[in-house]
């Protein structure tokens, strides 16, 4: 249970594993309705469409991985 | 210290003073108290979430962490923050704020009953106030280091400072300090990071001097660290990469950013919905940042200062051995006022959130449940300062019996994956059920004992192990047992068309 089975997989499958799942946390979030994510705001400008703030920090988030591998 | 590094101290100290007195007189009901009257911004909460998971102990074992591992430091801001609060925002802290909730314990016991209610809101009040205490105790022990004070200077005076707006102010006086504490620690944080930088040679010049320590850094600007690093011993050390992805991905982070009230209590002080979702997000993108500020610094030590753990050089010394012998006078003063804020930031949010849990979880749940606004937000008020008063009389004790607290910290992180695993197929699905509730976080917490104390797994292998037991219980009992009506139901739980409402 402590996974040492996986002690000679190199932790660049872990990377993989990390980047694939961010990027379906991106597909979900891509996918959800702006009047559910906008829900509550004061009005309907653009920058509160919080998809918009989403999509870089896991953007972001992807690099980093790639970077320190 | 210097007179200059004085003058920063102390501005800083006044303003915080300033402003968590200026707020005190606008609290009116014990909404205003512990929810800051619903009207946060929510660039206001994103901050005071960010600080107020960052307190003077993270800022030296953040430096320490990276100067032994490197930036694998950096996953518990990274892997271990930003989905757990990307979900959250969008997934769990609407339904908690549309619900009317004060307090985590608060969902727990609408949605599985008064056992649960009880049992997490006893364990929450007491881990919280003892934590007062370790944070006054360590702290003052490092300020000593660092400052040259003697441990009653600086206990005392951050009791003082603290209880006058916490106690006054509640809620949105501890999350309007906290913007300032946010930008004196980040200013702080990413002034030594500069200078290290300018020293080191740049960017370039840091990874050719972690190139030229051969094997020693070998790891260290890997994000993932294999299963089986061994230190010099041959005993199994850092964090392996299925820990960080399934014990801290999946179940401590969030657990933390979805079950802890110190978080969850700041969103629902939003002013709608649309702020308390912002606030996780806005939030998330300062995380993104925090390693430049203290984990950046520890990679920056082990080729400024010396070698890794085994060297010369004692990992938490790192990040006060840097300030001394790189930051100018006046930049060393705003480090020092970072580490009172990152101080303060803790205290004031534990103080608010046992404060919070005491009131409404035990003394308004079980013993006296039909009393005025007035007398809650009164007891409110009295319960924080005896809060900060037992956490302050409590340091001597807690110094001489250290091993206790940590024996009980270990304790509460038992807790975390039964009590994520309650919370998210709570919240997600109609069928667990009150008793099934009960018993699935009994016998996780069992089933997170055996793992830890018998098995000895690593703490990040038995969070996920604990969880996935507790949601077998879950779903096993509540086949057996009755559920709660669909009409209690729809205000706790997300419905597939869109989050209830």
């Amino acid at each position: 249970m402590n996974f040492q089975s996986l002690a000679g997989v190199d932790p660049l499958v872990g990377v993989a594993i990390v980047c694939a799942l961010y990027l379906v946390m991106l597909v979900w979030v891509l996918t959800r309705r702006r009047d559910d994510i906008t829900e509550g705001a004061p009005d309907r400008k653009r920058w509160r469409d919080l998809r918009l703030w989403i999509v870089p920090l896991i953007l972001i988030q992807i690099a980093l991985h790639l970077i320190f591998r | 210290m210097h007179w200059l590094d004085g003058v920063v101290v102390a501005l800083y100290l006044v303003a915080t003073l300033y402003i968590g007195l200026r707020l005190t007189g606008r609290v009116e009901s014990s909404q205003d108290f512990f929810l800051a009257g619903r009207k946060l911004p929510f660039w206001a909460i994103g901050m005071s979430l960010v600080v107020s998971d960052i307190g003077a102990l993270e800022m030296i074992g953040g430096t320490a962490g990276a100067f032994r591992y490197g930036v694998a430091q950096a996953n518990f801001e990274w892997i271990g923050c930003v989905p757990a609060m990307i979900i959250g925002a969008l997934v769990f802290m609407p339904i908690y704020y549309r619900s009317g909730i004060y307090s985590v314990p608060e969902y727990l016991g609408r949605r599985y009953g008064a056992l649960v209610q009880g049992l997490q809101a006893a364990l929450w009040t007491f881990f919280l106030a003892a934590a007062l205490a370790v944070f006054f105790q360590s702290s003052a022990k490092m300020f000593h280091g660092v400052f040259g004070w003697p441990n009653w200077l600086s206990v005392l005076l951050t009791a003082a400072i603290v209880s006058v707006y916490t106690v006054g102010g509640g809620l949105e006086a501890v999350v309007t300090t906290d913007v300032i504490q946010c930008v004196i620690l980040f200013a702080g944080g990413l002034a030594l990071a500069g200078v290290g930088i300018a020293r080191a040679g740049g960017l370039s010049g840091l990874r050719r001097s972690l190139d030229a320590l051969g094997p020693r850094a070998r790891d260290h600007l890997k994000l993932l660290m294999p299963v089986d690093k061994r230190d010099a011993k041959g005993e199994l050390t850092g964090y392996p990469w299925t820990g960080v992805l399934l014990g801290l991905g999946f179940v401590l982070s969030p657990a933390y950013w979805i079950g802890n009230q110190a978080i969850v209590q700041r969103t629902l002080g939003a002013r709608d919905v649309w702020a308390t979702r912002a606030s996780m997000i806005f939030g998330a993108g300062l995380k993104t940042v925090v390693p430049l500020a203290f984990v950046l610094p520890g990679l920056l030590g082990l080729v400024l200062l010396g070698k890794p753990s085994g060297g010369e050089v004692d990992p938490n010394a790192v990040y006060p051995m840097m300030i001394k012998q790189y930051l100018p006078v006046g930049l060393r003063g705003l480090l020092y006022a970072a580490f009172l804020a990152a101080l303060m930031s803790s205290v004031d949010s534990y103080t608010n959130s046992a404060a919070t849990i005491f009131v409404r979880d035990i003394y308004q749940r079980f013993f006296a449940r039909e009393r005025s606004d007035k007398h809650y937000l009164r007891v409110g008020r009295l319960v924080s300062l005896l809060l900060i008063v037992a956490g302050v009389a409590m340091v001597p004790v807690v110094a001489a019996y250290k091993t206790v607290y940590d024996a009980f910290q270990s304790f509460l992180t038992l807790f975390q994956g039964p009590t994520l695993a309650l919370i998210v197929l709570g919240l997600l699905s109609r069928r667990p059920t009150p008793s099934a509730g009960g018993v699935a976080l009994v016998g996780g917490v069992g089933c997170a004992v055996l793992m830890s104390h018998v098995m000895g797994l690593h703490y990040l292998h038995t969070a996920f192990w604990s969880f996935c037991a507790s949601v077998v219980l879950l779903l096993a009992t509540s086949a057996g047992t009755a559920p709660l009506p669909d009409a209690e139901l729809d205000a706790l739980v997300y419905s597939r068309g869109g989050p209830a409402r």
